[in-house]
């Protein structure tokens, strides 16, 4: 099972998602995410933000970003990652898989280990979105490693 | 957590590295933060204003797995597995068999 990295970032927004990872719409296959990294590289300030990792059934509508693959021998992922929504992907009620609060200053950094994962099913459109309900309006951005299945 | 399903860390520069074990929920998948020490039977909850509070942990007694607390309130039983299955449209279909 091939291992896949995407850099996802924007202007943090309340209303709008960092990013999202979710299956293809015509090859869907289950991913796992066992690595993530979210923080701001805008300049220190005592802000508050919440990062939420929820579940989604529709991507939304996003700036595609391709997941580079960590072994360069691997095919290309079937996963879709997008960042900086302008529409919202289509939420699950009651499903938010990380839930954490940060300063803009900190960073967080989240590692699975074999079966701990975020799994999101090889299901079109289905994956795990990126919220920040509360935030500033600084540059925020997450490293997110995925294996697909 | 002797073997804990994951680790996580806040880096801040004002304050000193702030660690965490974490555990996934055997039903929903979550991530679930444990006090180290206490085999996943205390979880931390951690609140918008940085504070951590810490609430009895919870399992399932039909999977015998440990579950998020709002999975433990809801009180069925679906673990994550059958819910990917579910969700993938496999559930239910049974062995698919060669034909002979």
């Amino acid at each position: 099972m091939a291992k896949y990295s995407v850099s996802l970032a924007r202007t943090a927004s309340t209303t709008l998602s960092l990013g999202s990872i979710v299956a293809d719409a015509t090859r869907p296959r289950r991913g796992k995410i066992y690595d993530l990294v979210v923080g701001s590289e805008a300049a220190a300030a005592d802000n508050p933000f919440l990062y939420l990792v929820q579940r989604c059934t529709a991507a939304g509508t996003s700036t595609a970003v391709t997941p580079q693959p960590l072994d360069p021998a691997d095919v290309a992922t079937e996963a879709d990652a997008g960042q900086n929504h302008t529409v919202e992907p289509t939420y699950t009620a009651n499903a938010v898989l990380l839930r954490l609060a940060l300063n803009q200053r900190a960073t967080f950094r989240w590692v699975a280990q074999q079966g701990g994962e975020l799994v999101y099913p090889g299901t079109a459109a289905n994956g795990l979105g990126i919220q920040t309900p509360t935030s500033s309006a600084v540059v925020i951005s997450a490293t997110v490693h995925v294996e697909e299945q | 957590m002797r073997r804990p399903s994951g680790y996580a860390t806040w880096t801040d520069p004002d304050r000193p590295l702030l660690e965490r074990d974490t555990t996934a929920c055997g039903h929903c998948g979550c991530v679930i933060f444990i006090k180290p020490g206490h085999g996943a039977t205390v979880y931390l909850v951690q609140h918008r204003d940085g504070r951590w509070t810490e609430q009895p942990g919870a399992g399932c007694r039909v999977c015998m797995a440990a579950v998020c607390l709002a999975c433990y309130h809801d009180g069925r039983c679906t673990p994550l597995e059958r819910r990917l299955e579910e969700a993938e449209g496999r559930h239910g279909t049974g062995l698919v068999l060669p034909s002979a």
